[in-house]
């Protein structure tokens, strides 16, 4: 499935939902006017009966495209779904926990935000109320999901289902994981690794897949993880890259990273390959240059105070193509920063855009590429506050069906 | 407040000896003593500015009180009225904007300064704070007064902690800040009571009273920083 189709196949089913909801509340609104002898809703009768063809006409296209998703990704589920270990029945309560505290925080900040921005048009106690106690839900928010979020993420198998599109293989050697473990600060509440911001940018190309440690005790946060056995894992790894449609590779230590280097120079179109150079000095891009018949330039990569210092892609004969990571330094923007008018960028977020200029050379332009690095953190405050107003909408259905039953 | 959660907070990017710690590369000693003094004149006029704005409701109030008593006349309300009308908001906000900006300058300077006198680790936040969290909702309520207290503790000879000093500035700044918006709640309202007046007056001279304590103590700590920095300041070379 492509982008643009998975994104068609959302809009249908935000508007099937929609509509469904509008039919629901306007038929239970009519319901109840006429249970209490009122008269004068057929305008809302009209509504209800409307919305439902509606909802009823666009769940066809969304019950399609779902199922054309789900099949287009079946065959990288079966390869994968046999190495994601199966979760305890106990992990869903605290990815329901984990769903608890995203609401709240996400409901807390937008307290404490109205109190601030909209303060001049409420008495003081109303913004107190605002403050103190968004302030208190905000914090119970973060004690939830800072207990709560390792056991979120998603196996790769369910990720690969949801999204539909071919996938993006992440792969590294173990040892660099607690590096892209670490988190930046770039935001209010620095909550997102290094790794789930990265993967967050590469989310608008596809779902990003890795291959986990197996001595984890539980998946990291990021890339959604299957567990290869350690004596043999070659072969799916070669039909993993078979299946993807970009390779991220990031340079490291270690036998079979190298190997991977090697199957991908072997057996993959140059244009599949993205490769990461780590900060610091290293013999990386030496070790590189052997696998390669144009070697990459010396001096090209960025600054190492990065934990990633350049991207590196190819063109068609295998010429590398590299751009260094690190801050912008032309434009009104980079003036801007300089004195820390402009938002607090993290390193990702520089590791992004080299990635999103390094795609665009070789054709594959994503203009949304740097929205979820820049938005990390506001983006889990939305998705609370999305949560929550879902659970109101649903729990006022309820309430008025219940007052119609009761009417009845 | 960095909420590690599921990874560890990385200074690395701090670890070189006297790099930003926002990676942006170690900078000379910055003078701030010459911004110092320009602070402190326009943060004392902003106070003064808030001052004379809690006079003037305080005349209207009273006029009013004593008007519908029958105790004042005509031109003691015109009077009042008068002085009243010269607090515009535009001229309260060009005040306050102009102490802002020089005050942010200094800071910028000042955190500068600390990084390099203080070491890698001695700030935690990074360097786009300084100006950014001032402005960003929710991390306006405590990020300005970490980055501060991370000056002042880089600064200071020993490294001492301010204490309650600090404390007590952000928490007059930030209530201030919330009863200064309660008022404007109050006289934009379309028509006053004489209990909204007398509330309003109230708010007004609380507002005033914490900012006064909140201007004074950064006052302080603005000299302080700025005496220790030019004390400590590496000898030129060459």
């Amino acid at each position: 499935m492509s982008s643009r189709l998975r994104n068609l196949a959302r809009v249908v089913t935000a508007l099937a939902v929609a509509a469904a909801y509008a039919a629901l509340q306007s038929a239970i609104d009519v319901g109840i006017d006429r249970a209490g002898g009122r008269t004068g809703s057929d305008l809302e009768a009209a509504f209800a009966l409307w919305s439902a063809v509606a909802a009823l006409a666009l769940a066809w296209p969304a019950l399609w495209l779902r199922h054309r998703r789900r099949s287009g990704a079946a065959q990288l589920v079966g390869l994968v779904s046999r190495f994601v270990p199966r979760r305890p029945r106990w992990s869903r309560a605290l990815r329901l926990a984990d769903s608890v505290g995203l609401m709240l925080f996400g409901a807390g900040t937008s307290a404490v935000t109205v109190s601030e921005q909209r303060g001049h048009t409420m008495p003081l106690e109303s913004q107190f109320l605002l403050l103190f106690g968004g302030l208190a839900t905000l914090g119970a928010g973060l004690l939830v999901i800072r207990r709560t979020r390792p056991y979120a993420g998603r196996p790769a198998a369910q990720a690969l289902l949801r999204d539909g599109r071919e996938p993006v293989l992440y792969l590294r050697s173990f040892d660099d994981d607690e590096i892209a473990a670490q988190i930046d600060d770039g935001a209010d509440f620095n909550i997102n690794t290094r790794e789930e911001q990265f993967v967050g940018a590469l989310g608008v190309i596809g779902p990003v897949i890795a291959v986990g440690q197996p001595s984890e005790p539980l998946p990291r946060l990021g890339a959604a993880r299957f567990y290869l056995p350690l004596d043999d894992w070659k072969s799916t790894v070669l039909r993993l890259m078979d299946l993807s449609q970009l390779i991220v590779l990031r340079l490291g230590q270690g036998d079979g990273l190298w190997w991977e280097v090697e199957q991908v120079r072997a057996t993959q179109p140059a244009g599949k390959l993205l490769l990461l150079a780590p900060g610091g000095p290293s013999d990386l891009v030496a070790r590189l240059n052997d696998h390669l018949p144009v070697p990459v330039p010396p001096g090209g990569l960025g600054p190492d105070e990065h934990w990633i210092s350049a991207v590196i892609v190819f063109d068609e004969l295998w010429t590398p193509r590299v751009f260094p990571v690190g801050p912008r330094r032309t434009g009104w923007r980079s003036w801007m920063r300089s004195p820390g008018l402009g938002a607090v960028e993290t390193s990702t977020l520089h590791v992004a855009r080299a990635v999103q200029a390094a795609l665009a050379s070789v054709g594959r332009r994503r203009r949304t590429m740097l929205w979820r690095p820049r938005l990390a953190s506001k983006l889990v405050g939305l998705t609370g506050l999305g949560l929550a107003v879902e659970l109101v909408l649903a729990g006022w259905l309820v309430y008025r069906a219940l007052q119609l039953i009761a009417l009845w | 407040m960095n909420t590690n959660l599921g990874g560890n907070v990385d200074h690395s990017h701090q670890a070189a000896p006297l790099a930003g710690a926002n990676g942006a590369g170690a900078r000379p000693y910055r003078a701030v003593t010459g911004l110092s003094v320009a602070a402190t004149v326009l943060i004392l006029l902003s106070l003064l500015y808030s001052v004379l704005l809690t006079v003037s409701d305080w005349r209207v109030y009273l006029v009013v009180e004593h008007y519908l008593a029958g105790t004042a006349t005509l031109e003691e309300a015109q009077s009042a009225d008068d002085f009243s009308s010269f607090f515009t908001w535009w001229k309260g906000l060009l005040v306050i904007v102009a102490a802002g900006v020089v005050f942010l300058v200094w800071l910028w300077r000042a955190r500068i300064n600390a990084e390099s006198l203080g070491g890698p680790d001695s700030q935690r936040r990074v360097r786009g704070w300084v100006v950014g969290s001032w402005m960003t909702p929710v991390a306006n309520l405590w990020i300005p007064y970490l980055i501060v207290t991370d000056i002042w503790k880089a600064s200071a000879p020993r490294r001492s902690a301010p204490g309650a000093l600090l404390v007590v500035w952000w928490g007059a700044w930030v209530i201030g800040g919330y009863v200064g918006q309660s008022y404007t709640y109050l006289v934009m309202k379309d028509s006053l009571t004489e209990d909204d007046l007398r509330r309003a007056v109230y708010l007004s001279t609380v507002s005033t009273v914490l900012y006064v304590l909140a201007g004074v103590l950064i006052l302080y700590t603005v000299h302080r920083i700025s005496t220790w920095q030019t004390l400590r300041r590496p000898a030129p070379t060459g």
